[in-house]
């Protein structure tokens, strides 16, 4: 159902995911519907569990389309917060990058 | 604002919270088992012990603090709300509010009374004085442990011993060898946790500072990203936590957000989730070691080998945690995992349920007032613009006439409104009395139950202010006087507990207040024998028995045999009277002998206001108050009688009734007037009997704004208040009382000095 383009859209997060920046986000996200998204998470440095809320629905929400929502370069806070949080879902972490 | 006004504000709310606290204990007592009643007692001593930290108020923080521990006990299921424990509690709500009485304004509390109540709350924060408590909670671990043990499908079996389990607090958590426990905490945020600011990415990582912890995100709940709101919560975390610390310390890491998530810690780790690790599982697990370096520079990283994480978990001894939880008929793991389940989605269920608290905001009374006075204001100009349209009528003011009565109903609503401001309910005024009851009960030994009904009533400030005193008075009669001891109820084959019934309601624009006992009633004979004794009524009298229940009301009046502490010095009922009728109210006795006593008390809602008959009096303008009045009527001269020199009769019906001439009492006119160029205004009189009283003519019926005199002239004889009609005049308000007292013959003078006093 895809009108897949080239290359996938970036997503680059920036450096604070707190309360503040939910709202922001979740528009940035739903204006790149039914593109592939690469996103960027390397230069962050705090992000809430409500940010990961969004990150987490957002991948899903991409894969029920059949389109990429692939999380590339990562900080180490990114990581670690969801690690803390318990979050698993392959489609957050980097290493499940090819898809 | 400076540390006093902050101060006065935190001592405001000490005093709801320890109002929202005695509620909650009463219905505790009365064998509500709502975990919220629990959690609204557990909030009210929390904050109040935390306003108190930050004021530095040490001996109020250290009660509340082993306050708080016990109720824990309660909230968490771990202490049974026994009527013994909750007598207890109840003291300590009482304590509590003498703490923060004598820390606003000085003073000490009984040291040894609090340090009493600390030992017994300690006591049964610890389960132990009563051995019943201790045993169940040990008996069921054991039941629990065993099939679980021996159950393959989860775990391998495990030698263990159950002489670890000892008494103490740890008994009822799975101890491992090196002395560290295992919890399952279950953490739901709500969206009012990250709206005010918390995060709980935060509160994970303080309690990975506890120990060694895996975390489970439950992430089914959230909805996809169109339907997502951003701010919202749908997160939801099941962490196994291996600690050397204790269940408090994990709970006090989510202290500051406890109201706004569902927080469960149990001992143990039984979960599937977990308990599956061991083996290839497909469930999401994160059992991760955490390098919490970049998260918080000062944070000592804590790195555990995965592999130890997995090991500890083969390892774990299941406990299915809280006793109750633990039924002797669902011995299977899965099973007891599914209570909790079970449990916490009921208490997700009462957390939704609670309504949100109307918003308030606080309001210096004396603006309250002054708006009062305003309206008040607004209300006689009203009628005086209304007046001199009337009187200009030129029959061209259609419009002008239409706006008036908009005019008109819109500053009765306004008035209503503001009337409402004022309005409070007598809930505070009836939660005081209940601990009079327990104080009282405890001096008398008497065994007493106060059961209050309406207590949402509302009514003028003023009003409430004002009842307590007599009503505090009349409940120590009511207990020292009309309950019996145990023995005698028993005797007289009643409840040894004695109950007492208050009750408010509104009734044609006055507050009702009933106090009703199912004591031995008013002993009349007695009464009777005293007042002759005391030489209030002849020794031949034969009074009614209404008239003898109403000799209690008599100055100086009482039957008790000796004077005790609590009433009985003489100064009684007639003092509550006479406090009442300053309020304009009435009160009343019923009594039925072996059955009991009520005690009503009618006030009127508000002391602004007040719906009056506007009459002529030799030309003065007077406004009777209208509750005073029962029926109004136009004398026959066939009905007039002499009685004597001077008194009147008139004959209304069958009866016949003393002719009161107001206009002579208060020597408006020398000679008496003619009873048949007038109306008569028939008024219930304090003693129960009733009076007519002559006034020349009716002019309306209308709601006057209460002016005092007192407070713009001086006492005047006779005359409650005064008001301002709509002709810019000033009419006097009649003290119908006080009138008909003086036409018995007492001059008004000796009387007004009497209510002066009361």
């Amino acid at each position: 159902m895809s009108t897949r383009s080239a290359a996938p859209q970036i997503l680059k997060l920036p450096p604070v995911l707190d309360l503040n920046a939910a709202s922001r986000l979740h528009e940035q996200v739903l204006a790149l519907r039914g593109k592939d998204i690469a996103v960027d998470a390397s230069d962050v440095v705090r992000v809430g569990a409500q940010c990961i809320q969004i990150l987490l629905s957002a991948a899903r929400s991409w894969q029920a389309d059949s389109l990429a929502f692939a999380v590339g370069q990562t900080s180490d806070a990114f990581e670690n917060t969801l690690q803390l949080l318990g979050i698993s879902d392959e489609s957050l972490l980097p290493k499940e990058i090819v898809k | 604002m400076d540390m006093n006004e902050i101060k006065e504000i935190f001592f405001q709310e000490c005093e709801e919270q320890l109002a929202e606290l005695e509620t909650g204990l009463l219905a505790l007592n009365d064998g509500d088992t709502d975990p919220e009643t629990v959690n609204a007692v557990f909030r009210a001593v929390h904050s109040i012990k935390g306003g108190a930290g930050a004021f530095g108020l040490d001996d109020l923080v250290s009660f509340a603090h082993v306050f708080e521990t016990t109720l824990d006990g309660v909230r968490s299921n771990k202490l049974e709300a026994s009527q013994d424990l909750l007598k207890v509690m109840l003291k300590s709500a009482d304590v509590l509010a003498d703490l923060t009485a004598a820390a606003r304004d000085g003073g000490k509390v009984d040291a040894s009374r609090s340090s009493g109540l600390v030992a017994e709350l300690h006591a049964y924060a610890q389960g132990k004085p009563i051995p019943a408590a201790a045993a169940p909670e040990a008996a069921p671990v054991t039941k629990t442990a065993e099939p679980e043990v021996s159950d393959p499908s989860a775990f391998e079996p495990v030698p263990f011993s159950f002489d670890d389990f000892g008494d103490d607090e740890t008994g009822d958590t799975a101890t491992e060898q090196s002395g560290r426990s295992e919890f399952t905490v279950r953490f739901k945020p709500r969206s009012d946790l990250y709206a005010k600011g918390n995060e709980a990415v935060l509160l994970l990582r303080d309690l990975s500072k506890l120990g060694d912890m895996r975390v489970h995100c439950e992430s089914d709940d959230l909805p996809s990203i169109d339907a997502i709101d951003p701010e919202g919560a749908f997160f939801a975390w099941l962490i196994a936590i291996e600690t050397d610390q204790d269940e408090a310390a994990i709970k006090s890491v989510f202290e500051f957000a406890e109201w706004d998530c569902q927080i469960s810690v149990t001992a143990g780790v039984t979960d599937k989730v977990f308990a599956k690790t061991g083996e290839a599982s497909d469930l999401p697990m994160a059992p991760i070691p955490f390098d919490l370096s970049l998260l918080d520079a000062d944070d000592e990283a804590e790195t555990i080998p995965a592999q130890a994480a997995v090991a500890e978990v083969s390892n774990v001894i299941p406990i299915a945690a809280p006793a109750q939880e633990a039924v002797p008929t669902s011995p299977e793991l899965p099973r007891a995992a599914k209570a909790i389940a079970v449990e916490a989605e009921k208490q997700a269920a009462t957390v939704a349920a609670v309504p949100a608290a109307p918003q308030t905001i606080r309001v210096d009374l004396d603006r309250v007032d002054r708006l009062i006075n305003l309206v008040g204001e607004l209300v006689i100009n009203q009628a005086m613009l209304a007046q001199s349209v009337v009187e200009n009528e030129t029959g061209r003011g259609a419009a002008i006439n239409l706006g008036l009565d908009e005019l008109q109903q819109l500053t009765r609503e306004i008035q209503d409104s503001v009337m409402a401001i004022r309005a409070q309910p007598v809930k505070p005024v009836f939660q005081r009395m209940s601990r009079i009851v327990r104080e009282i009960a405890d001096m008398t030994h008497k065994e007493v139950r106060l059961v209050t009904e309406g207590e949402n009533t509302e009514v003028d400030k003023t009003v409430i202010d004002k009842i307590a005193e007599p009503l505090t008075h009349m409940i120590r009669n009511a207990v020292d006087h009309g309950l019996e001891t145990p023995e005698k109820r028993i005797a007289a084959g009643k409840n040894p507990e004695g109950v007492l019934r208050l009750t408010a309601k509104h009734r044609s624009g006055r507050i009702v207040i009933e106090i009703a006992d199912d004591g031995a009633g008013i002993n009349r004979d007695r009464v009777r024998q005293k007042a002759i004794e005391n030489g209030l009524i002849a020794a031949d009298a034969n009074p009614s028995d209404e008239e003898i229940d109403n000799l209690i009301f008599h100055p100086g009046f009482s039957t008790a045999d000796k004077v005790s502490d609590i009433s009985g010095r003489g100064v009684g009922m007639d003092v509550v009277k006479r406090s009442i009728q300053s309020l304009g109210g009435r009160i009343s006795i019923v009594s039925k002998p072996g059955q009991g006593s009520v005690f009503t008390m009618s006030l009127p809602l508000t002391l602004a206001v007040l719906d009056g008959m506007v009459v002529t009096v030799a030309n003065q303008t007077l406004v009777v108050p209208l509750t005073a009045i029962v029926e109004t009527l136009q004398p026959e001269k066939s009905h007039i009688h002499s009685f004597g020199p001077t008194q009147r009769l008139i004959a209304i019906r069958d009866t016949f009734c003393p002719l009161v001439d107001v206009g002579q009492i208060l020597n408006f006119r020398g000679s008496p007037a003619d009873p048949v160029a007038g109306v008569a205004l028939l008024v219930e009189s304090e003693g129960g009997g009733q009076r007519a009283l002559m006034v020349d003519a009716i002019q309306g019926q209308r709601q006057v704004v209460i002016k005092s005199l007192e407070a713009n002239y001086t006492h005047v004889p006779g005359i409650a208040a005064a008001t301002i009609l709509g002709d810019g005049r000033v009419a006097l308000i009649l003290d119908v009382d006080a009138v008909v007292t003086a036409s018995r013959g007492h001059s008004l003078a000796p009387e007004i000095a009497m209510a002066a006093v009361g």
